[in-house]
């Protein structure tokens, strides 16, 4: 009974996480840089129409209710449950689910940068005259932790592997991992050796991203490492009813993580400004 | 430091890129065994066609500006400074003049030269 209760409160806390804490974060976000760096002084920030983006900012805000909504749902059908002892998946589908707005933000973000760099009419293009390195953005030692965790890893699927048991994947599990360490590496790669997404962002600003964006990578890589290293002990411990528990807490350490934007009130929005021939043009 | 290249200037884009590299040297923004970006990176950057900063780089490595070493990157060549006072454009062109010079004096005609200078162009690229 008291591990039913505790994971109510963590499946709660997920729900209220995701589908609320997060969203709302987001909108808040969306709307200070609205109020505060608006398209009559910052033209180059909004490709597109405002009303595009309060349609935008709406649209978000109903799909969260509506799966804040579902979440609700799953959480009373789980209380009701008395045999609800593997959850596990069904808390796998829900994060998805809870995704669903984030990756529509991705996208459309996508679509944004593209529609500002053809909108960009400067003809002049700047660039640092040196080199971006991977540890100019990654601390050493939190590599090094990663490249650790990986080690340790593949050390504890060679020990399990001894076992023999039925339900081990063995070495796919060192595949799966090296896979989403690739994945990430390969993302960390884009970003610092990749094109400019914004093509008026400050290179200060470029710099903190990219450096925002490694930092989550390792961590989550790492966290994803452990979470597979503790899935196989539970199950090797029979302990497969804390699994759920595992999973949800896991999936919020993720988002957590991959949520984090950089301040921004450090943001340099003056890249975003008319220029001033364009807009003595205006006001001519 | 930063680069600034103008794609409305008449000037070839690989040319400004040389012109604002030999300026940081020669200004001492940029000192001998100071790293350069990769040729991606920079054309990434700046939004340029790859081949189009390999050219520059290709020409300042010619000059003996910058010096690629292998996997450890490019960087700026210990005798940049003094190379970059040395306009080859100039000498080729000096060169040329002094030539031209001498076969107007034997009566050779504008449009000889003309004609054969081409053939000799033609004839080294074919």
């Amino acid at each position: 009974m008291p591990e039913k209760f505790i994971f109510c409160l963590v499946f709660l806390s997920q729900i209220i996480l995701l589908s609320y804490y997060y969203p709302r974060r987001i909108m808040n976000r969306i709307k200070y840089v609205i109020e505060t760096y608006p398209p009559s002084q910052y033209p180059k920030l909004y490709p597109r129409p405002l009303e595009y983006y309060e349609r935008g900012i709406r649209i978000f805000r109903k799909l969260n209710i509506f799966i804040l909504a579902i979440g609700a749902l799953l959480l009373a059908m789980f209380i009701g449950d008395p045999t609800s002892d593997d959850w596990a998946g069904v808390i796998v589908g829900y994060f998805f689910i809870q995704f669903i707005p984030i990756i529509l933000i991705e996208i459309s973000s996508h679509k944004y940068y593209k529609l500002m760099r053809e909108a960009n009419s400067d003809t002049i293009r700047k660039a640092q005259l040196q080199p971006r390195r991977l540890f100019d953005v990654v601390s050493p030692m939190l590599l090094g932790t990663g490249l650790f965790v990986y080690a340790l890893f593949i050390v504890f699927i060679v020990y399990v592997k001894q076992f023999g048991y039925p339900w081990f994947g063995g070495y796919i599990n060192i595949l799966g991992i090296t896979g989403v360490n690739l994945f990430m590496a390969a993302i960390i790669a884009w970003n610092l050796y990749g094109k400019k997404r914004d093509p008026h962002q400050a290179h200060e600003d470029r710099m903190s991203q990219t450096r925002l964006v490694a930092t989550q990578l390792i961590y989550i890589s790492i966290a994803a490492t452990i979470f597979v290293a503790v899935s196989i002990a539970l199950s090797a411990f029979d302990l497969h009813h804390l699994k759920q528990f595992a999973t949800s807490l896991y999936l919020q350490l993720i988002a957590v993580m991959s949520l984090q934007t950089m301040r921004i009130d450090h943001i340099n929005f003056e890249v975003y400004k008319a220029d001033p021939l364009m807009s003595g043009e205006i006001s001519a | 430091m930063e680069i600034a290249i103008n794609i409305s200037d008449p000037a070839p884009l690989f040319a400004q890129l040389i012109d604002q590299i030999k300026k940081a040297v020669l200004s001492g923004e940029l000192t001998p065994g100071s790293p350069l970006p990769s040729i991606r990176q920079l054309a990434n950057d700046l939004e340029l066609n790859h081949n189009t900063v390999a050219k520059a780089y290709r020409l300042l490595e010619r000059d003996a500006i910058i010096q690629t070493r292998g996997y450890r990157g490019t960087v700026i060549h210990p005798d940049a400074r003094e190379n970059c006072s040395v306009d080859l454009n100039e000498w080729v062109n000096s060169e040329l003049e002094k030539v031209v010079k001498e076969f107007r004096k034997s009566g050779v005609t504008d449009s000889e030269i003309r004609i054969a200078f081409r053939n000799v162009m033609n004839n080294r690229n074919s």
